[in-house]
């Protein structure tokens, strides 16, 4: 819920300002704070003033919703802090509030150009008064989500803790390598933009026994690999003569990542993981830079041929200006990038056969711009362009001729471990206004995605491809097509009511009147058909999305955020098939609709 | 023999103009590495690996030899069952000996400090049924716990190691360790020897509200004392100062549990003002530093910053009461200051009240040796009595190099460079020309400084007897005039097999050569201990002019430690 707050106040710059976008953050304030959240931002004064209001709650564990004893309670801005009694209960005196500023906090903020200064100061308000809590054992704040579930007007507070998942295990290489200390990676799934996509959150150097611990998880899905180490048991170690090491190994035992047992890991879980690397002969490489004068830092990638992932790799030696190190028999293929911008970067694949190994020189090539000519076909005939837009003035008298623009062209990378790296458009600085440009776009094959503060894009096509159903592919050296996005703001509208709004977070015993956070999903039922949608429910339940893309939606309501709507299957879907809505939408149209929630537990 | 660094071949002196004093009487060149060819003929090396603890045999063992004269083609074997190696068809020489095993340090034979013994074949000294000793490494590991006996995650827990080499005892940062979710932690591959543990880590429940804000939003009224706590660095056994750390006597092959617990003390709140008359200059302003002395060095102090509190006016939270060393700015010339020692026990202490003496500045300039090229590259160092070096810069062929920031104190110069070892002989100043390498910092100056540089291209060589006898083993001394403050002028080696030794890199100066028995792990360098050695051994001088390889025609005798 925190999470949320901060990037819906962060994304207004670039999204339409709508109440539903802020809803989250006004929750906080309106049903967090029973006086006003006006008053809590002046100075408070004595705490045992008579006036003074008081906050209490109980911490509980999550998944067996026993009182938590001894764990911190606090205010971000350490403001406020105490440690919970043997009963899991904490409890907070505050000064009185001033009688001023009580109205704006009431009237309804619907205004977006008088929003943003407003939720500046809001935020300053609401870190006084989101309250967090901590114990080890239980995963960190930044990982728990909705933590505070406050009860109508009351000051009572509950706060849920989500016991730590833990994955441990040995590892222990086939020969006996008691030295040798392996680096194991420890690789999540996550979801951007509601798609798959791995990253590794963490590494341990196993302890001399080869025990490695990974604590403080969030229950989700993992992959564990253990780092290529080069074997330097004298036993086997002789300068000049074959040199062996242990190959990047994937629990339970593969050779690349896609092939990788995922670990499902649910809260409160510890899961043993034990993985033996395989030793194998290894063979000096080396592959020259031809253009790398003056360079000094390279990034350098190298996976198997065909299997991008983590586990190998090699360096640059600047002086001597080439690519080297230690491989194993196989193809494989180098990627190269120099840091910053304009970056470059170098591609070649090259095969280790049983011998060292000098490679032919490897070039690296200037990262393309994509230019981005925007059409836009509104009725309303407003524009994504202007200069210096009213409400975002940053206060600099010079700033008048930069151009801004109300839309965001966002690459995201098809692969996990590839060279393509997300990238964002930007204005393009000259008399040009309808051209955005996305610069330094690396090799590789990108989602594009457009994000409009007016309308929604109709189409996003580049050379003949259709960038809303196909990749964006960026060859490396190759020319590129602009991309050319069409704008229409004859979207439909979708507006509601969540059947049961108060239906409380069920699973906590505090109350039955608490207000959950409802998120509505939009999926298209057909490929290229609509664009997948997320809005937030309002407190009273009330939930709009203006500028519908037209097509077929299936339309669902959650308690909570769902990471993994847009990739859900059919199958999955089928299990809340009572719950979904199907919409067909044309242009232009206003669809009302009535949803019941979906809560943890509902299709199981 | 020396048993690190590179070998070079020695040039051969063909006009050796020696100044040779004392029982020298002439100088010979000679290549060590290749006295005595006999071709024909091939010699065996050969013995046992054992563990040197248990004495028992080590099979799987790496065995290698290397001409001393060739180190860089190394010819290696594997123990058998029994520990055995056995090199046969080994051409007369002098070779290096070196063992390797896993769990185990590697080590040449009858190894000390960077010395050890080379074999020689080809002679009447014993090659066969040697034995060479490893050591097991040891492992120490732990917990950290808190007051309540909980682990602690993500402590850093520091190893330090009371160093013995160079003739003089050192306690420095080996490695660290992070604890994990049990608070678990280890430091492993250790040497025998005396260790010490520390720990640093932080309450998870720890908040450190700042105390006096001007805006009078007194959140440390709010929060309870209880949790404005922070852990002292602590060490094993408890103490939380260095000077009262319990040692750790690591054996080889020892495996220590060692647990650390964790105690909270209420935390500081210290209050540093930007003097009044400059208070717009708070950027530029440099917030002061905590350091903590720790053994033989000064280790930084992280805190939770400095947080504005009030104009000009910052507050440091989160630091436990303690003895620090603070470093601050002048709040007049903006210069640095030197550290100053203060006990941090009181809540709103101030900071700005710890004022020290102001840092110097050295330029110095310096003059090689015109006969030898430039080094490619040299660094110059400035080194306490302690032998910390407390500043380093990287040199370039102006030879000019800035020292700013500078204690004031007494530092030595120290050159270094990987080819060739140089000594500063003099220093020259507008004030005063003076001998040696010393110079003399004091609080606030600004010295331009010039410093005549000599380069060490001489080898001496010789052989060390006992009961006139050769003898292996031995630690050979080259010892200079004032040898406490000219320890760079210092070279040793350990006799080989056949009681020879060989000395490189000696600076033109006057030394005695002393060779002593069992001297190896002993504070050599402490003031008066090598005195009653010296007094018996041979003095020599080496001449301005000299080059080459230096044979000693007197055997140097054996002096019982």
């Amino acid at each position: 819920m925190i999470v949320s707050a901060k990037l819906s106040l962060l994304s207004v710059r670039h999204r339409p300002i709508s109440w539903l976008r802020i809803a989250p953050f006004a929750f906080l304030l309106c049903s967090a704070l029973p006086w006003s959240s006006a008053q809590a931002q002046s100075t408070p004064g004595d705490a045992a003033d008579a006036n003074a209001s008081s906050v209490h709650g109980t911490v509980l564990n999550r998944l067996t919703h026993q009182p938590i004893g001894r764990a911190l309670v606090f205010t971000p801005d350490q403001q406020y802090a105490t440690l919970t009694d043997d009963r899991g209960h904490f409890e907070f005196k505050f000064p009185p509030p001033p009688e001023s500023d009580t109205a704006e906090n009431a009237s309804s903020a619907t205004n977006p150009e008088a929003l943003r200064p407003r939720q500046l100061r809001l935020f300053r308000i609401a870190q006084a008064h989101i309250f967090m809590a901590r114990k080890p054992g239980f995963l960190e704040n930044a990982h728990n989500r909705s933590q505070n579930t406050a009860t109508n007007g009351q000051s009572d507070f509950t706060i849920y803790l989500d016991p730590e998942s833990l994955i441990v295990g040995y590892v222990h290489p086939q020969a006996s390598a008691s030295d040798l200390r392996f680096h194991v990676e420890l690789h999540r799934r996550e979801f951007i933009e509601g798609r798959e996509n791995w990253a590794q959150v963490d590494n341990f150097r196993t302890w001399a026994d080869g025990e490695f611990r990974f604590s403080n998880l969030a229950s989700g899905t993992y992959k564990l690999v253990t780092r290529e180490q080069i074997d330097r048991d004298p036993f086997t170690f002789s300068p000049g003569e074959q040199l062996f090491g242990y190959t990047p190994t994937f629990f339970p035992g593969t050779s690349d990542f896609s092939s990788a047992t995922a670990i499902h890991l649910a809260s409160g879980e510890t899961f043993q993981a034990n993985i033996s690397p395989t030793r194998r002969e290894y063979y000096p490489v080396k592959i020259p830079i031809a253009n790398s004068e003056g360079i000094q830092q390279l990034l350098v990638r190298v996976y198997p041929l065909g299997h991008p992932g983590p586990g190998y790799s090699l360096g640059f030696n600047s002086a001597e200006e080439w690519i080297e190190g230690m491989l194993p028999d196989g193809s494989y293929t180098l990627q190269v990038e120099t840091q910053g911008q304009p970056g470059s970067t170098g591609i070649q694949n090259f095969s280790v056969h049983g011998t060292a190994l000098e490679g032919l020189p490897l070039n690296l090539i200037p990262n393309p711009s994509l230019a981005v000519n925007v059409h836009e076909e509104f009725k309303s005939g407003q524009s994504v362009f202007e200069n210096n837009p009213p409400g975002l003035q940053d206060g600099s008298s010079n700033s008048a001729s930069v151009a801004r623009a109300n839309i965001s062209v966002m690459l995201f990378p098809v692969e996990d471990f590839g060279s393509a790296q997300g990238a964002n458009s930007q204005p393009f600085d000259g008399s040009q206004q309808h051209v955005l440009v996305v610069p330094n776009v690396r090799p590789g094959r990108y989602r594009v995605r457009v994000e409009s503060g007016v309308g929604f894009a109709a189409s996003v096509l580049s050379g003949g491809t259709n960038l809303l159903q196909e990749p964006l592919v960026i060859e490396i050296g190759a020319a590129n097509s602009p991309i050319e996005v069409t704008l229409r703001d004859d979207g439909a509208e979708v507006s509601g009511q969540i059947e049961d709004a108060t239906k409380a977070d069920r699973s906590s015993p505090q109350n039955g009147a608490g207000y959950t956070q409802c998120h509505i999903y939009f999926l298209p039922l057909d490929v290229g058909s609509g664009r997948f949608r997320e809005a937030i429910a309002a407190p009273d339940g009330t939930f709009s999305q203006p500028q519908l893309p037209p097509g077929n939606y299936r339309v669902l309501a959650f308690d909570s955020p769902q990471e993994n709507m847009s990739s859900m299957n059919e199958e999955a879907l089928r299990k809340f098939e009572s719950h979904t809505q199907v919409i067909r939408l044309v242009a232009g149209q206003k669809e009302r609709l009535r949803l019941k929630v979906i809560s943890e537990g509902d299709g199981q | 023999m020396t048993f690190t660094g590179r070998n070079f071949r020695l040039i051969i002196a063909t006009s050796a103009l020696a100044l040779l004093h004392g029982p020298i009487v002439g100088a010979q060149a000679q290549n060590q590495a290749t006295s005595a060819p006999q071709a024909s003929h091939t010699f065996r090396i050969s013995g046992t690996v054992v563990n040197a603890i248990t004495g028992d045999p080590l099979p799987q063992a790496r065995i290698s030899i290397a001409d001393t004269g060739d180190p860089g083609k190394p010819t290696s074997i594997i123990t058998s069952e029994d520990g055995r190696f056995d090199f046969s068809r080994v051409k007369a020489g002098k070779y290096s000996l070196q063992g390797a095993k896993r769990g185990f340090i590697s080590a040449a034979y009858d190894q000390h400090e960077q010395f050890s013994t080379a074999i020689v074949t080809g002679s009447e000294f014993p090659t066969e049924n040697l034995v060479l000793r490893l050591t097991p490494t040891a492992i120490i590991t732990g917990h950290v716990l808190d007051e309540f006996g909980d682990p602690i995650h993500h402590a850093t827990v520091f190893l330090y190691f009371e160093n013995h080499t160079g003739g003089m005892s050192r306690i420095t940062r080996l490695s660290s360790s992070n604890s994990d979710d049990r608070g678990f932690f280890d430091l492993f591959l250790l040497r025998p020897g005396t260790y010490f543990v520390s720990v640093t880590a932080k309450p998870w429940y720890a908040m450190h509200p700042i105390t006096a804000s001007e805006a009078g939003s007194n959140a440390a009224q709010r929060i309870s004392p209880a949790l404005d706590v922070a852990y002292p660095t602590t060490y094993y056994g408890g103490a939380t100062e260095a000077d009262r750390a319990t040692r750790i006597e690591v054996k080889g092959g020892d495996r220590l549990q060692v647990d650390v617990h964790l105690n909270p003390a209420p935390a500081l709140h210290l209050v540093f003002r930007i003097p009044e008359d400059r208070p717009d200059q708070g950027n530029n302003f440099s917030m002061p530093t905590l350091q903590k002395h720790v053994f033989d060095s000064t280790e930084p102090v992280s805190g939770e910053g400095m947080r504005p509190v009030a104009r000009g006016v910052y507050e440091l939270t989160g630091v436990p009461p303690g003895r620090y060393s603070v470093r601050l700015k002048n709040s007049t010339s903006g210069q640095l200051e030197q550290s100053t020692d203060l006990t941090l026990v009181h809540d709103g202490q101030e900071l700005s009240d710890s004022h020290g003496e102001p840092l110097s500045i050295l330029n110095l300039s310096l003059k090689f040796p015109a006969t030898e090229p430039l080094p490619r590259q040299y660094f110059v160092g400035l080194q306490d009595s302690r032998r910390r070096m407390v500043a380093f810069k990287q040199g370039d062929a102006s030879g000019q190099v800035s020292f700013e920031d500078l204690a004031p104190g007494k530092y030595s110069i120290q050159i270094m460079s990987q080819l060739k070892p140089y000594s500063v002989v003099h220093t020259s100043s507008q004030a005063a020309d003076s001998p040696g390498h010393d110079v003399n910092v004091t609080p606030g100056a600004l010295l331009d400084l010039t410093a005549s540089l000599s380069v060490g291209v001489v080898s001496i060589e010789g052989v060390v007897h006992k009961k006139d006898k050769p003898v292996a083993g031995v630690m050979v001394a080259l010892v200079p005039k004032d040898p406490e403050s000219h320890t760079e002028l210092f070279r040793r080696d350990q006799s080989d097999s056949d009681g020879t030794f060989l000395v490189r890199g000696v600076i033109p100066g006057s030394y005695t050569i002393v060779a002593v028995e069992d001297a190896w792990d002993f504070e050599w360098l402490k003031p008066g201990v090598l005195a009653r050695y010296v007094q018996h051994g041979q003095t020599l001088t080496v001449g301005e002019l000299m080059r080459g390889t230096v044979h000693l025609p007197d055997p140097v005798d054996v002096q019982p430690h």
